[in-house]
């Protein structure tokens, strides 16, 4: 999985992480269910027919979003953890990622 | 204590705040509280001399920004003001605007609280005569 | 009554503009707005500054809280702060309480306040001793609280006596009536608006108006503990555009006032500064983001399609609409601007109670990006946005610059914009 560090914004530390398909509601569900504390939205954009997801972290030390149609996902992370959450993170995507 | 306040003292903290410095885009933009540069030398110049402008600006906007120059003339016009210094000579010096030494003093001044940068007077100005 | 259910924007998809209280609303980033306060702040010595970023700030809120409270038809004064409080959050200004307020005035404390969380935050101390950061909020309450006990505007005066940014655990501010009223002027509200529709250009398959209403959906939600909103990476507000444009343009008529007309280019590099500042980080933000993802790049075939798609954003974040006139290259990209933010609020003014000619922050936007674009070259590399970028972008040699060929505040029928590479 290839991660990029994009930005350091106020509290936030902006990663792009590439897994190599779009994660679908299966997968951002598992992801949610096995991250405890976390909680998941789905937004649908019927004008665009895509689909937004947003997982905030537990504690909102940080957001996951992606979209069904990318492959790049967004992990905007507690500056002050992020070191920590990044190694964690990429852990669990790349264990929902062949679900 | 929640989080979000929990947050914010950890930003606050002075060994995070290093990190922010080298890592924010827009700190130009924002006041500082203490130079991380080393000190300058100015002292050690002729403060009865005249000495060319064009050199500092020159330097601030290739090492910070345009910008920044901007800023710091706004920030020191009503010092200069004081001394009886035309805004015109600092708004858009020319290679053979020379300003007395205390003039220097006080964009440096300026450029200091603002960016914490205050640069090497004697090196800038030493480079431009060896040019 | 349900306050949160009265506060809603209204898009305004014909102008482009999101209406709350008759005061259209535009979304910028915390960059932008702590960069175009700190450059009006660098002149404390020249004026007092307070008068241009609080005083603005009085007169607007205090229109269109009026505005609020008559659509509404709520006069009890509970009901009327609960929907300023309400506001507040909404915006993405930050949580209040203003149960301690009266018809005489009081004090506000928060520990989330948009300024002044993001300056603490984001960048390194501020000197000890200067005021607090919150402008913005100070004067937007004042005015609030005269349009919540219907007193004339101007009849309240503020202070804010702590901030985060000093090492205060909250931002306080005082309010107090005032003997002698403050010269202030109610809002322009929706200003010289103009109305148009968003063209689809024929060379692209961006699909403009899809993305538009794609962009009007998306969730923009302040957290339910701080009232901050974040998205794409930076923390948004949704500040009434009047605010902006008057700042700017009070802004340079003090400086001239206090130091001649010598003073003017460097305002207005400042001002178009701003404009480079809010490519990088919001828009460079929304180009680098799930959203975009999921709404944008499906239909990008070409570099230029990356102008087409932030052009068709730009409406759902209340900034007018824009359209090409022509394809765009490298080389130049002409644009028509319908109902821009700020020439609108400006239009409003008379000819003699206005100094700019033109939106110069429109200029270092566009400007900004073509560079993010051509020069970053963001359609075949994701960028990291740090301060290397902005000087390699926007340092000494600016790679692009924009100049109105046609302006609503030169009196031209509308505002047309060409971006060229600088000459070097």
């Amino acid at each position: 999985m290839k991660c990029q560090k994009l930005q350091v914004c106020a509290w936030r530390v902006k990663y792009l992480l590439t897994v190599e398909e779009p994660l679908g509601a299966h997968q951002w569900r598992a992801l949610a269910e096995e991250w405890t504390g976390s909680t998941l939205e789905v937004f649908p954009i019927p004008s665009v027919s895509g689909i937004l997801y947003k997982l905030t972290l537990p504690e909102k030390e940080g957001i996951l979003t992606g979209s069904d149609r990318s492959t790049d996902i967004y992990a905007i992370l507690l500056r002050m953890r992020a070191e920590e959450l990044l190694p964690e993170v990429m852990n669990r995507l790349q264990a929902v990622a062949y679900l | 204590m929640s989080t979000w306040r929990s947050w914010i003292r950890t930003l606050l903290s002075p060994i995070k705040s290093k990190e922010t410095t080298q890592t924010e885009s827009s700190k130009s933009s924002i006041d500082t509280e203490k130079p991380t540069a080393p000190p300058t030398s100015s002292e050690e110049l002729d403060p009865s001399k005249l000495y060319p402008i064009l050199p500092l600006k020159e330097w601030i906007i290739r090492n910070i920004s345009p910008y920044a120059w901007d800023r710091t003339v706004i920030r020191s016009l009503p010092e200069l003001s004081r001394m009886g210094i035309a805004t015109t000579m600092v708004l858009a010096p020319k290679p053979d605007t020379e300003l007395p030494l205390p003039v220097l003093q006080v964009l440096l001044s300026s450029l200091e609280s603002m960016y914490g940068v205050k640069p090497d007077l004697r090196e800038i100005l030493r480079k431009t005569v060896t040019v | 009554m349900n306050a949160k259910a009265l506060v809603s924007f209204q898009p305004q998809v014909d102008r482009g503009t999101l209406v709350l209280g008759g005061e259209p609303h535009v979304v910028h980033c915390h960059y932008y707005n702590h960069f175009l306060q700190t450059s009006i702040e660098d002149a404390e010595g020249i004026y007092p500054v307070e008068e241009v970023l609080v005083w603005t700030a009085q007169e607007i809120a205090h229109s269109l809280f009026k505005s609020l409270f008559k659509d509404t038809g709520v006069t009890d004064y509970r009901e009327r702060k609960a929907i300023v409080e309400a506001v507040y959050t909404q915006c993405g200004y930050g949580k209040i309480n203003l149960a301690d307020l009266s018809a005489e005035g009081g004090e506000v404390r928060t520990p989330y306040e948009h300024y002044a969380y993001t300056y603490a935050a984001t960048f390194p101390p501020r000197p000890k001793g200067k005021r607090g950061v919150a402008y913005f909020s100070q004067g937007y309450l004042a005015g609030a609280l005269e349009a919540i006990y219907d007193l004339p505007l101007g009849s309240v005066g503020s202070q804010q006596v702590a901030c985060l940014t000093q090492g205060d655990s909250e931002v306080v501010w005082h309010f107090y009536r005032l003997a002698n009223p403050l010269p202030l002027k109610p809002s322009i509200g929706e200003g010289a608006f103009q109305t148009g529709s968003l063209v689809q250009f024929p060379a692209t398959r961006i699909p403009y108006a899809q993305i538009r209403d794609a962009v009007l959906s998306l969730p923009f939600i302040p957290d339910s503990e701080t009232g901050l909103i974040e998205g794409f990476g930076v923390v948004l507000t949704f500040t009434p555009g009047n605010y902006y444009a008057l700042i700017s343009e009070r802004h340079m008529q003090r400086m001239i006032q206090a130091l001649g007309k010598e003073i003017e280019p460097l305002v207005l590099d400042m001002l178009i500064e701003s404009g480079h500042v809010c490519a990088f980080n919001t828009l460079g933000g929304i180009m680098q983001s799930a959203e975009w993802d999921a709404v944008v790049r499906p239909y990008i075939d070409t570099p230029e399609d990356w102008l087409h798609g932030i052009m068709a954003a730009l409406p759902a974040i209340g900034w007018g609409i824009v359209s090409c006139t022509n394809q765009p290259s490298s080389a130049e990209w002409s644009v028509c601007l319908t109902n821009w933010y700020e020439s609108t609020a400006l239009s409003a003014l008379s000819p003699a109670q206005r100094h700019l000619d033109h939106s110069p922050f429109a200029r270092g936007l566009f400007a900004g990006v073509m560079a993010l674009i051509y020069k970053a070259r963001i359609y075949e590399r994701r960028l990291t946005f740090d301060g290397h970028l902005y000087r390699e972008l926007f340092g000494e040699g600016r790679i692009y610059q924009a100049t109105f060929t046609e302006s609503r505040l030169r009196g031209d029928p509308k505002d047309s914009l060409l971006v060229t590479p600088s000459r070097t």
